[in-house]
This record gives C-alpha cells, sequence and structure tokens, in this order.
C-alpha cells in the first residue's frame, strides 16, 4: 500500500464521476489504478457503494395511524368540477325553469332525509364525478335534439312482497324514497337532454350507467341474503349515489 | 425511473387492482380505498423520506391521496398507476415545499448546512449498521441534499429526471448527490 495525497486528493475530487461512470477511459484507468494500491479510498469507495445498495433496497415504512379517515372527509365533496362558473350558470337557466327545478329538488332532497333519516339509513355518500365538457354555442342552424338517450325508465319500486320482502319494514321504506326520487328527478333531467353539452351528456350517461349496474348488482345479491345489513347499506348508498348525480345534473349549466 | 428493483405483484393483483383505478376514476370511493390501501406504503415511504418528517409525512401522503382523487379522471393508463401515483406523490411533496418556501434556493446551495444536525447515535456505528440508522441518518440530512439523495438512491430517477423536477442542472444534481453520501457515510461512520 503506498500513500500519495496528491494522487488520494485526486481520488476524491473524482470519486462522484467515478461512481456515476463519468470519467473519461483514461481517468477511469488512473483512479483503478489508484484505488489498487490506496487502502485508504478503496475503504470509502466500498462505503459509499454500501449506501448506495443499501439505500436501493429500503423496506417501505408505514404511517402509525390509518390515514383514510382523514382523505375520506375531504374526498366527500359532491360532483365536481363543474365547467363553467358559479355565477355564470346562474344566469343561463331560464329563471322560472330554475325555480321550478330547485323547488322539486329541495323538496325530493327533503323528503329524502326526513324518511331516510327515520328509517335509520346511512348517510349517502357521494360517488359520482362528473366533469361537464365546456359550455359551447349551438349553431343557430343545428337543431337536432341533443337529448339524453332514453335510458330504461327507473325500476319500478317493487310491490310488497317481492323483491323487498324480506328486507325489513325500514329497508323497504328508504328503498321505496328512494326510488320515487330517482323516478322525479329522472323526468327533470330527461326533460333537460337538449339543454346539455353532448359530451357532458356522454359523461352522465356513463356516469349513471355504472350506478345502475351496481343498483342492480346489490338487488340481486339482497334477494339472496335479503337479511344482510352490509347489502341493505350497499343499495342504499349506491340509490342515494344515484339521486346526487341526478340533482346536480338537474343544476348543470345549459350550454345555450 | 431506472434503478428501483423491480416488484412482483401477482397478476390477479394487478387485475383487482386495474379494476379498481377504473371504478375509483368513475366516482367509487370504495374502490379508491383499496387503492389507498394498496399504494399506502410505497406513497408514505417517499413522504417521509424526502421531508424527514414522519408527522409532516402523515399529511402529505392524505394530500398525495386526495389530489390522486381529484385527478384520477385524468389518468389514461399509458403508465402504469403506481408510476402515475409516484410522480404525483413527488410533485406534491416538492410542490408542497415551493409553498412553504423554506426551501426555496437551497439546492445548489451549502446554506443549509446549519440544518444538518448530528445523527442521535452516541457509539460507533459499523457502515453496515441497520437500516433504521441509515433512515435516520437520511432524515437528517440538508433539505436539498437529501431530495436528491431519495430521488435518485432510492426512488430510482434520473438525473436528468430530477432535474427536470427540481429545475436544476444534472451536473447540480450529481454534485448534491456526492454530498449527500459523503454525508450519510460520515454520519454513519461516526
Amino acid at each position: 500500500m503506498t500513500y500519495d495525497k496528491h494522487e488520494c486528493d485526486l481520488m476524491c475530487e473524482r470519486l462522484a464521476a467515478y461512481l456515476e461512470g463519468d470519467l473519461a477511459p483514461e481517468e477511469r484507468a488512473a483512479a483503478d489504478a489508484h484505488l489498487a494500491s490506496c487502502a485508504a479510498c478503496r475503504a470509502v469507495l466500498t462505503e459509499l457503494r454500501t449506501i448506495v445498495a443499501q439505500s436501493a433496497s429500503l423496506p417501505p415504512l408505514s404511517p402509525t395511524r390509518d390515514l383514510w379517515a382523514g382523505i375520506e372527509s375531504r374526498i366527500g365533496t359532491h360532483v365536481t368540477p363543474l365547467g363553467a362558473p358559479l355565477a355564470r350558470r346562474a344566469t343561463r337557466r331560464p329563471w322560472p325553469l330554475a325555480i321550478a327545478a330547485a323547488a322539486l329538488i329541495a323538496l325530493t332532497a327533503g323528503t329524502t332525509y326526513l324518511l331516510t333519516a327515520r328509517s335509520g339509513a346511512s348517510p349517502v355518500g357521494t360517488v359520482a364525478v362528473v366533469t361537464p365538457a365546456p359550455v359551447q354555442r349551438r349553431d343557430s342552424a343545428d337543431t337536432t335534439s341533443r337529448a339524453i338517450p332514453q335510458r330504461a325508465a327507473p325500476a319500478p319500486v317493487p310491490p310488497s312482497g317481492v323483491a323487498f320482502v324480506t328486507r325489513g319494514k325500514k329497508d323497504v321504506n328508504a328503498a321505496r324514497v328512494y326510488d320515487r326520487e330517482i323516478s322525479l328527478l329522472d323526468s327533470i333531467v330527461r326533460t333537460r337532454g337538449n339543454e346539455l353539452d353532448p359530451k357532458t351528456v356522454q359523461v352522465i350517461e356513463k356516469n349513471l350507467s355504472i350506478i345502475d349496474s351496481a343498483i342492480a348488482e346489490s338487488r340481486a345479491a339482497l334477494e339472496k341474503d335479503p337479511g344482510s345489513p352490509l347489502l341493505n347499506n350497499r343499495l342504499d348508498n349506491v340509490l342515494g349515489s344515484k339521486v346526487e348525480l341526478l340533482r346536480t345534473i338537474a343544476f348543470l349549466p345549459s350550454q345555450s | 425511473m431506472t434503478a428501483t428493483a423491480t416488484e412482483v405483484v401477482p397478476i390477479t393483483t394487478i387485475d383487482q387492482g386495474s379494476t379498481d383505478v377504473a371504478r375509483a376514476a368513475s366516482g367509487d370511493r370504495r374502490a379508491f380505498e383499496h387503492v389507498y390501501r394498496a399504494h399506502l406504503q410505497h406513497v408514505f415511504s417517499l413522504c417521509v423520506r424526502m421531508t424527514g418528517d414522519r408527522t409532516r409525512a402523515e399529511e402529505l401522503t392524505q394530500d398525495v391521496f386526495v389530489r390522486a382523487w381529484e385527478k384520477l379522471s385524468t389518468f389514461r393508463g399509458e403508465s402504469a398507476f403506481s408510476t402515475w401515483l409516484h410522480r404525483l406523490t413527488v410533485n406534491v411533496v416538492l410542490n408542497e415545499r415551493r409553498v412553504d418556501g423554506r426551501d426555496r434556493g437551497r439546492m445548489v446551495s451549502a446554506d443549509d448546512d446549519d440544518e444538518h444536525d448530528a445523527p442521535a447515535t452516541t457509539s460507533a456505528q459499523p457502515l453496515h449498521a441497520e437500516r433504521m440508522d441509515l433512515e435516520r441518518a437520511i432524515a437528517k440530512l440538508p433539505r436539498g441534499a437529501r431530495r436528491v439523495f431519495v430521488l435518485h438512491d432510492v426512488e430510482g430517477f434520473t438525473h436528468e429526471e430530477i432535474g427536470t423536477m427540481l429545475g436544476v442542472t444534472a451536473g447540480g444534481c450529481k454534485a448534491q448527490l456526492h454530498r449527500a453520501r459523503l454525508l450519510l457515510r460520515e454520519a454513519l461512520t461516526r
């Protein structure tokens, strides 16, 4: 082993480039020759390489508490974002229609709250996200109807003794309230088909389709296990989601 | 990212993960909770190591997932969801620093030396000490050096990628990386 301070200083300067493989061939050869004869520099290099290797294989860490509750509370915001400013949207809807729609929605919302609260239904979670396309003015010559495609009418409330025969009375009441409200809102939404941007309609249809599938799945599962609180709760949640989405659609800005 | 070890994930897990991401993008919060639980450790680990502060990392982890929820509709599946989320995490952490302002201008500055406290070791430690010692030493690096070190040596980003993220040159990034490695060596062999 030899010690040459000048050589060691030079190696120290080149260490970073050596580790990164950035040295020119002749520089690397000189560094290798020095490392072969200098135990101190070789030790430093080995230590640095060990740090690099250990850092690349550090195990994952876990928080000391479950963070989901905090996240869930922050993503509970209903359908967002809307494409147009609120003030602008407010001026786009003809006043009589806006007032009538708001009144009807308030009525259905109040009814839902009272009855579902009384029935002990769980709070409704919001799951739908609607990102309407920017509002575009229609060409005056374009009179093509852009109605929302006629979806199947909301599933009628099954007569007592059929689908929900073994659900508790409270659950049946909640489901009926949701169905009734969905029916009312659905009629509003269908009449708005011409007013909305086609891209927005497309997104709405996609979301409604997903929710309708979830409703159908929940009801099918409930038929097999009618007494399951989990399935009853799930059905209430998806029905509530549909109500929230329909309410939001009712308030979306018109495109013209 | 180039240098991280390949993680072997069962195909069923991938399929379920993709389904959860798709459903979450449609607004399904239950599916998003599955996404959260599947990726929590990775996001939290990155936040801890980038900040050196577990409490702040928990807050940032929540910020990351809230942001992911808001931006899920923009995820096109062109990259793996984990890659998308990883980038998002880095952006949230770096943006937090920019907003916070405490880290401004520290990347190529030596002014952050005053923040470099000695690791809480009381006796000489062999270099191959437990990983906890390395974690502690990383946490005590100056912020600029720590960010570059974590992004490069822990997370596997290239100097060019890091330079783009941090707004520095690849050369500046390399200098910070070497500085971080030397500081870690000093701390771990003290």
